[in-house]
């Protein structure tokens, strides 16, 4: 019932992201309706799929990984997969001169994948829970240093500059091409992580209670890991970081799921999407000469409700 | 017939050197001894946590081939932590511990261990020995051939620690099933058909409770004796 009305409103959200501004739509459709036809799936599709489906990994993604860490504060952030995914797109994009949508798609992959590696190795063979995670600060944050340098050493002087907006997330003019190199990895991730949301509702009872159910916990975090890297990795180098959402998703989505981490995979990966397109939204109808960057608008409107979010927990520790 | 459980030289790296016993059908097991003598890594190795040597087989079946429904009913494994990470309703965290949905057993146990009082709220919010008794709920609740407890009766108050007692040996009964429980307190161990002595990583002890009690080994392993008052630290 909660899940059906869920997914009308997220289809209401959707079609408010692809048709409005309705003007301009209706104003093309009396010169040609081809024309119309063009700027809806040209332009208009990509936007709004590219919003659906990052938002969506965000929010999967980001209640994998608080279920894995029994952490309502882990989020897709921390695996350093976004960090890698930007350096590996910046280097392909400033150095190597690359252009063509896939190769940079599959450059950020390729960087959230060193950095998942990296991740790896900082934590050792044990993988135990609290390695990874400071393996993954340690890698974010060298990632983000080395995009950093990346920009300032390269060869274009407007480096600094043309990257703004991509790195802070946005949504305006991307191709369907580019559309399908960020969401066929990252649909592929989500399905992948959604059948492992049954073991991590198992996982609230311990690791050595799941594995005396016949499940494998060190395996299964790995996993999750892994595939978390690779969605938010391949929706990062086409469309840059969009912070928050995999934090703030998950944790109203377990409040629809009473407290169950992993029934909660699902209803945070539709609030996700419903988050990434009304803030997409918002960015656009800001009437401002310079678009706000949807990444920045979400960190705005985040930090707040993490604040708060962080002192209601104080009182009692849980989300 | 044999036994209920057979295990083979299971042990965990470091913690308990491979051992091998047998359970059979209808036996209450008291794991005793000192601190940090292997007891948890004992039952740890029992319910195949990842780190666990040897095999392990009940009815007849090799644990570590079965798959989590037959799973299920073979083992049941509740660890002595009593943290909980997330605030799922107490009636939620008992359905944790069966494969399919059973409101009948869910109801059943919550008359069993008084928690109709406590269903509704969050498992997080509860005390310690609230806690403990619902969590031996989720442990129990699937009927399996071979419960393994870790210090089920820790934070319980004594109503609750000789009930408890007294709610595994129905179930025990019941299901012609056969628990292991570790157990600091030595003057319940009468209420138990067997005793394990964990001590330096290895079973060192193995019999009825008087025979293990009246041992060498237990007064190496414990350094206490029996006393005017009580238990006496040995030769003090």
């Amino acid at each position: 019932m909660k899940t059906a009305a869920t997914l009308v409103l997220l289809a209401a959200v959707a079609a408010l992201h692809l048709l409005s501004p309705f003007g301009s739509l209706s104003v093309a459709r009396g010169i040609d309706p081809a024309l119309a036809t063009t700027l809806l799936v040209e332009l208009r599709l990509p936007r709004t799929l590219l919003a659906l489906g990052y938002g969506m990994t965000l929010g999967i993604a980001g209640a994998a990984l608080q279920a894995l860490f029994a952490n309502p504060l882990a989020s897709p952030d921390i695996t350093g997969s976004s960090s890698g995914a930007a350096l590996g797109a910046v280097f392909a994009s400033y150095w190597l001169g690359l252009t063509n949508p896939i190769l940079m798609a599959l450059a950020g992959a390729l960087g959230a994948g060193l950095a998942l590696l990296l991740l790896l190795a900082v934590a050792g063979k044990r993988t135990e829970k609290v390695a990874l995670l400071l393996a993954g600060l340690a890698v974010s944050l060298a990632a983000g240093a080395a995009t950093s340098l990346l920009l300032a050493l390269a060869p274009s002087p407007f480096a600094f500059y043309d990257s703004f907006e991509w790195l802070m997330g946005s949504f305006t003019d991307r191709s369907l091409a580019q559309a399908a190199a960020a969401l066929v990895p990252a649909a592929a991730a989500c399905a992948l992580l959604l059948r492992r949301a049954r073991a991590l509702d198992l996982m609230a009872l311990g690791d050595d209670v799941l594995a005396s159910l016949g499940h494998r916990p060190r395996r299964l975090g790995v996993e999750i890991i892994c595939l978390s890297a690779v969605g938010v990795g391949a929706c990062v180098s086409v469309c840059g970081a969009i912070g928050f959402v995999g934090l703030i998703a998950p944790v109203v989505a377990r409040r629809l799921t009473h407290g169950h981490p992993g029934r909660a995979l699902l209803p945070a990966g539709l609030i996700g999407a419903m988050l990434v397109m009304l803030a997409d939204f918002a960015s656009r109808s800001i009437p401002l000469d310079n678009a706000i960057p949807v990444g920045v608008l979400t960190t705005l409107i985040g930090t707040p409700v993490f604040i708060a979010s962080l002192l209601s927990m104080r009182g009692r520790m849980a989300p | 017939m044999t036994s209920l459980v057979e295990a083979l030289g299971v042990g965990i790296a470091g913690r308990l050197s491979p051992s091998s016993l047998a359970i059979e059908r209808g036996q209450m097991v008291a794991v005793i001894g000192p601190n940090g003598g292997g007891k948890t890594s004992l039952l740890r190795a029992l319910a195949r946590t990842e780190d666990a040597l040897g095999a392990v087989s009940v009815d007849g079946l090799d644990i570590d081939a079965t798959g989590e429904a037959l799973r299920r009913r073979l083992l049941a494994f509740l660890p002595a932590t009593r943290e909980a990470s997330w605030p799922v309703a107490v009636t939620d965290y008992l359905k944790f511990g069966l494969g399919a949905p059973d409101p009948a057993r869910i109801e059943e146990l919550v008359d069993l261990l008084e928690l109709a009082l406590l269903a509704a709220r969050p498992i997080d919010r509860l005390s310690t020995g609230e806690r403990a008794r619902a969590m031996l709920g989720r442990a129990i609740a699937g009927k399996a051939r071979l419960l393994l407890l870790d210090e089920p009766l820790s934070n319980l108050d004594p109503y609750w620690v000789l009930r408890t007692v007294d709610v595994l040996r129905a179930e025990v009964d019941a299901n012609d099933s056969a628990a292991l429980v570790s157990v600091h307190d030595l003057s319940l161990l009468a209420r138990f058909d067997r005793v394990l002595l964990v001590s330096g990583n290895a079973i060192v002890a193995d019999g009825p409770p008087e025979m293990v009690l009246a041992s060498e080994q237990f007064g190496t392993a414990f350094r206490v004796e029996p006393g005017e008052r009580g238990w006496a630290i040995m030769g003090a």
